[in-house]
């Protein structure tokens, strides 16, 4: 079969998929509990992964892994903060927002504290929150639809930003934490495929990745910014541990569950879920760099289809010398941003096009 | 149905609920704090030392190995909360009877 259209079929069969939730769970929408809050009645289990969901988001994920293939190890860094920042959630915030709130942030803070303006600054300290990450979000998914399908940016954007509205003006909480839920399941098994897709090619030896990485891409792949860019990086990750526990859309999912310990149970999944994802990140990352190669990863020609790197579409531009070490890649913004969103794609199609596993980068 | 702040307030004389909270608000507190300088150590150290440059096995560097150990001390820290957070759920029982008792006393 052409990958394009099974890639095609899959995107359409996912899109199916969460219609057919939002449908479902419409006709389940009987009162407001029910459309903000899933009437209280998501399991534990089940709100740890539409946490999960949140916090791993393909930005996120693409993100991580990009940094790690072009030699940097703070993508390890986000990965390590993402699981701390969501410790805090589970040791601060989740049994009290269950406790204190109904339906938003601001139901939990003014039940605690009675003011009326403080409704309205957490109404709007909401808003200002979310429309940034709104779009972070919209224009990973609208990238990622782009180099899928090869359609239009702006068409996809457009697309994903309606179906968001119809998911969620139509099936309220319940279709969006079902929704999150399969999107959880599809990313977390994709990820571990891949992981086990690239071990493969390690015998399975985790540690060998690392060696590999340190050979072929410079040491400097696997050591630490130091000085002020260490600091900025610490100052980075500080924000991301103290600051995920004031995410409203994370923080509202505990109005979903039936009572505080169901709320701490989803938190501990949630960490756990997040820590078997974070921990294969260095082997996604490092294998994207020795098995689909840096200068193919940083290649800048736009358009082009994720699950075939550009490189093998169009003729292959020659990389500048300078820009082939990992030490001097990763201080190439331009060419990094562009190619942390082909690393995912790039890396599964060598790996699921080479057939036979046969020890990379020898 | 008796507002929220009402019902904390008369909680919080229950002997047994002010022990549950002391209890809680001492865990919470030590292994938030406790979790966040670990990882700020982890990060000050990596920026402004080399110590975590050299590799310990393979290529693996200090810095990846004590980063998967950050992973392993955040999984003891969630269970050792889930197993304290369970006795707290039978003392919260504890107090609510006493509550209960109380109002049917009065």
């Amino acid at each position: 079969m052409n990958p394009n259209v099974t890639t095609v079929s899959v995107f359409v069969a996912l899109i199916l998929v969460t219609l057919l939730i939002t449908a479902w769970a419409s006709r389940r929408n009987k009162d407001v509990d029910q459309h903000y809050a899933a009437g209280g009645e998501i399991k534990g289990w089940q709100n740890g992964l539409a946490i999960t969901s949140d916090f791993i988001s393909a930005a996120t994920l693409l993100g991580i892994v990009g940094l790690l293939a072009l030699g940097n190890v703070t993508g390890f860094y986000i990965g390590v903060g993402g699981v701390f920042s969501l410790l805090l959630v589970l040791l601060l915030v989740a049994e009290p927002m269950r406790n204190l709130g109904r339906f938003t942030l601001a139901d939990a803070l003014t039940a605690r504290f009675g003011d009326r303006g403080l409704r309205s600054t957490t109404a709007l300290s909401t808003v200002a929150i979310s429309i940034p990450y709104m779009i972070v979000q919209l224009v990973g998914a609208g990238v990622i639809i782009e180099l899928l399908l090869g359609v239009d940016y702006a068409v996809a954007v457009l697309v994903i930003g309606a179906l968001m509205a119809i998911y969620i003006t139509a099936g309220g909480m319940l279709a969006t934490t079902w929704i999150q839920i399969v999107q959880a399941l599809v990313m977390i098994g994709a990820i571990l495929l891949m992981a086990v897709l690239v071990l493969v090619r390690f015998d399975f030896n985790p540690i060998g990745v690392f060696t590999e990485a340190a050979a072929g891409l410079g040491s400097d792949a696997l050591t630490p910014p130091h000085g002020l860019t260490g600091l900025d990086w610490t100052s980075f990750i500080m924000a991301q541990v103290l600051g995920i526990a004031g995410m409203p859309h994370i923080l509202i999912r505990f109005f979903t569950v039936p009572d505080a310990q169901t709320a701490r149970n989803s938190a501990a999944f949630a960490v756990w879920a997040t820590v078997i994802v974070m921990v294969t990140m260095p082997i996604l990352g490092y294998g994207a760099a020795l098995i689909v190669g840096q200068d193919t990863i940083t290649e800048a020609g736009e358009g082009g289809n994720l699950a075939r790197p550009a490189a093998r579409r169009r003729p292959r531009r020659a990389v500048p010398a300078r820009l082939r070490r990992g030490r001097r890649l990763r201080r190439d913004p331009i060419h990094g941003r562009r190619a942390r969103h082909r690393v995912l794609g790039g890396v599964l199609t060598r790996l699921l096009q080479q057939g036979a596993p046969s020890r990379c980068c020898q | 149905m008796e507002p929220r702040e009402q019902a904390a307030d008369r909680a919080q004389r229950v002997p047994a609920f002010a022990e549950l909270a002391r209890r809680r608000t001492v865990f919470v507190a030590s292994g938030a704090i406790g979790a966040f300088a670990l990882i700020m150590t982890w990060l000050l150290v990596a920026a402004f030392t080399t110590v975590l440059d050299a590799a310990v096995i393979g290529g693996l560097t200090w810095t990846y190995l004590l980063g998967y150990l950050l992973f392993a001390v955040a999984l003891a820290i969630l269970h050792v909360y889930l197993r304290r957070a369970a006795a707290w759920d039978r003392l919260a029982s504890r107090a609510r009877q006493e509550l209960d008792d109380r109002g049917r006393s009065a």
